[in-house]
């Protein structure tokens, strides 16, 4: 083949062309850290990447929801638990006054006590997380137990997303 | 055989080297104009005349000035120079494309979707928040803008290859004016003998130029002519007339411009769009400008719209169902779109927010100012947000909202890598053909400097020559004193 001075230049000038292209590809994926930085670098493993960045998204997002309803169930633990205390009281309480031995002045202070403990469990009834009851079921924004002890909820569950199709009351 | 012969054949040699040194001269001059073919000059001996009996010759003449040009490697170059202007084209315009759906490098319209479906998760936390209502629409707000900045970037794709013809066909008519003028110089010099290579090589790189703006054939003519086609068969150049393209905006085509043609010699243009936009991708600059804003940006706009149309409906069909806080029911959450449930032409361009306040947002599944329920319903919003998680059947078979948005990112990916592959395998396929013509009608220096010498040497014997005749003739001048 006949080689002329203007082929050999136009030859080396296309070849760096390429290598700089090459380098700047490269350049690229180094100085973003990732392989893929435009759609077209690959297609398909592109498509499955934005999938689980769509994926990841969610999972970030259930792992909120689970922190809200951790925060809701301890909370109603706490209050259940005090509740208990409450009830184990007035139990004892009437364990105690049933038999025979006290007398009606001891049984009024222990009628103040439970009336009292009545109190403290519609108070607990009535727990709030930021502002909401607990235990009002769909009624959240009203006290479900009013002064009197009448529950004024609903039965509902509160449910939260956990995982993609999966779903766990928190009340 | 007299002595002046001998001086005859010392001048037809003088002007034959110095017709060789002219043409290496022009060569070693135009080693580095594109375009240029290598010249060389044929010489031959003169007449051959009968001396005492023995034919004895008459000199040397130059027969003729060639340039070295290889007919096939020319078709081949405008051919590959159709592709590549075709395919560039289309590169840079799905380059623009792909960057609008590129979430590796900023977040678009994917974030924005997963981000308002999760709002409705943050809603199904606290359904009576005023913050979670906000923020529902705050982030349905972000999803409508996204989708009308896609819409009117791709939209704006095609307008700009829409205007860019202008300049396109401009471009082309000079060139074809060009190339008749030439033909008409050509065929006058060519008429009088010899061949006008210097404007053969300003023609056929002027025909490689073309090739890359509209994909053409062409054909010589004995007359030294050129006559230039479309591949259809629609004149260009007819010897020294010349075609012309013209811009017409077409109703039929939302007011872009059809482009039309008034071949030399007819009165009215014809409308040659579909022909110029072809089927392949090998049709030149305005082929692929054509295509860019006729049929490779449409995909992407139909998709967002379907897109748009099926987040809409999904959405309001549900939010329909649901009771807001003032237990208002039967409300639709994005401005419906009209017609056909599934597609509607143009809606991502439409998509509103049907809805003002927050307390419209209907997050509860049975009326919370009703006895017996409350505002801790978060049945619809909890439906709603798991929207997301469900396969809805679209174009492409049954994919989620944001599994079809990927899908879509994908495709501009492939899109981009066809025309990139294109554009590099027809790139360097003129690298490589150009690589043969240099070889083949390429200038080579030290070719041209040996021949100087060569020629030189010739010329100073031709002198001698001359110089020898012009003693002998003295030599017998001074015989006869």
């Amino acid at each position: 083949m006949r080689v002329t001075e203007n082929s050999t230049m136009k030859m080396v000038v296309a070849m760096l062309n390429q290598q700089q292209e090459r380098v700047n590809t490269l350049q690229q994926q180094v100085s973003s850290g990732s392989r893929i930085n435009a759609p077209s670098d690959d297609p398909v493993s592109a498509q499955q990447v934005l999938n689980l960045k769509g994926l990841l998204a969610a999972t970030d997002q259930y792992s909120r929801n689970i922190q809200t309803g951790t925060t809701w169930l301890n909370q109603m633990d706490s209050s259940m638990s005090n509740m208990n205390n409450v009830l184990t009281r007035a139990k004892e309480l009437a364990t105690q006054m049933a038999n025979g031995s006290y007398s009606a002045g001891d049984r009024r202070s222990a009628a103040v006590e439970v009336i009292q403990l009545r109190d403290q469990m519609i108070s607990l009834g009535n727990t709030q997380i930021a502002g909401k009851y607990v235990f009002g079921g769909f009624v959240s924004d009203q006290p479900p137990f009013d002064a009197t002890g009448n529950f004024n909820g609903t039965e509902d569950q509160v449910n939260i997303q956990v995982d993609q199709g999966s779903k766990i009351a928190i009340n | 055989m007299s002595v002046s012969d001998i001086l005859q054949i010392g001048v037809t040699s003088l002007f034959a080297q110095k017709t060789a040194l002219m043409v290496t001269g022009e060569n070693i001059a135009n080693v580095n104009t594109p375009g240029y073919s290598k010249q060389s000059v044929i010489l031959e001996p003169g007449r051959t005349n009968l001396e005492n009996g023995f034919p004895v010759g008459s000199g040397v003449r130059v027969a003729s000035i060639n340039r070295a040009y290889d007919g096939f490697l020319q078709q081949q170059l405008v051919t590959a120079n159709s592709a590549y202007g075709g395919y560039n084209t289309q590169q840079t315009a799905l380059q623009r494309v792909q960057q609008l759906f590129n979430e590796f490098s900023t977040d678009g319209l994917g974030k924005s979707l997963n981000d308002f479906f999760n709002s409705w998760q943050d809603l199904a936390n606290n359904p009576s928040g005023q913050a979670e209502r906000q923020a529902v629409l705050a982030q349905a707000q972000t999803v409508i803008s996204s989708f009308h900045q896609l819409n009117s970037s791709l939209s704006l794709v095609k307008s700009d290859a829409n205007n860019s013809l202008q300049g396109e066909t401009s471009d082309i008519n000079d060139k074809l004016k060009q190339i008749a003028n030439l033909n008409e110089q050509i065929s006058q010099l060519e008429f009088q003998g010899g061949t006008a290579n210097e404007m053969r090589d300003s023609r056929d790189q002027l025909l490689r130029d073309l090739a890359g703006k509209v994909a053409i054939t062409s054909r010589d003519n004995s007359n030294g002519t050129v006559t230039v086609t479309l591949p259809q068969g629609a004149t260009l150049v007819d010897g020294n007339k010349a075609a012309t393209f013209s811009l017409q905006a077409d109703p039929a085509n939302a007011g872009f411009y059809a482009v039309m043609l008034t071949p030399p010699g007819a009165s009215a243009p014809q409308d040659v769009t579909a022909i110029l936009a072809g089927s392949g991708s090998n049709q030149g600059e305005i082929g692929g400008i054509l295509q860019v804003r006729d049929s490779l940006v449409k995909p992407f706009l139909d998709g967002l719209d379907e897109l748009a149309s099926n987040l809409a409906t999904q959405i309001n069909t549900q939010h329909f169902l649901g009771f807001d806080l003032n237990g208002a029911t039967g409300v639709n959450f994005f401005t419906p779109p009209s017609g056909s449930p599934t597609l509607t032409p143009g809606y991502s361009s439409l998509i509103d927010l049907n809805i003002i306040s927050g307390d419209e947002i209907a997050a509860a599944a049975k009326d919370p100012t009703q006895p017996g329920n409350g505002t801790g319903d978060n049945l619809n919003a909890l439906d709603i947000a798991n929207l997301a998680n469900i396969a809805i059947p679209m174009s492409g078979g049954a994919s989620t909202l944001d599994g079809f948005y990927n899908s879509l990112v994908s495709k501009s990916g492939v899109a981009v890598q066809g025309a990139q592959r294109g554009a590099t395998q027809s790139q360097s396929s003129i690298t490589q053909l150009g690589q043969m013509r240099d070889s083949a009608s390429g200038v080579s220096l030290d070719e041209e400097l040996t021949k100087l010498m060569t020629y030189q040497k010739a010329y100073e014997g031709a002198a001698k020559v001359i110089n020898t005749g012009s003693e002998m003739l003295d030599t017998i001048l001074a015989m006869i004193r």
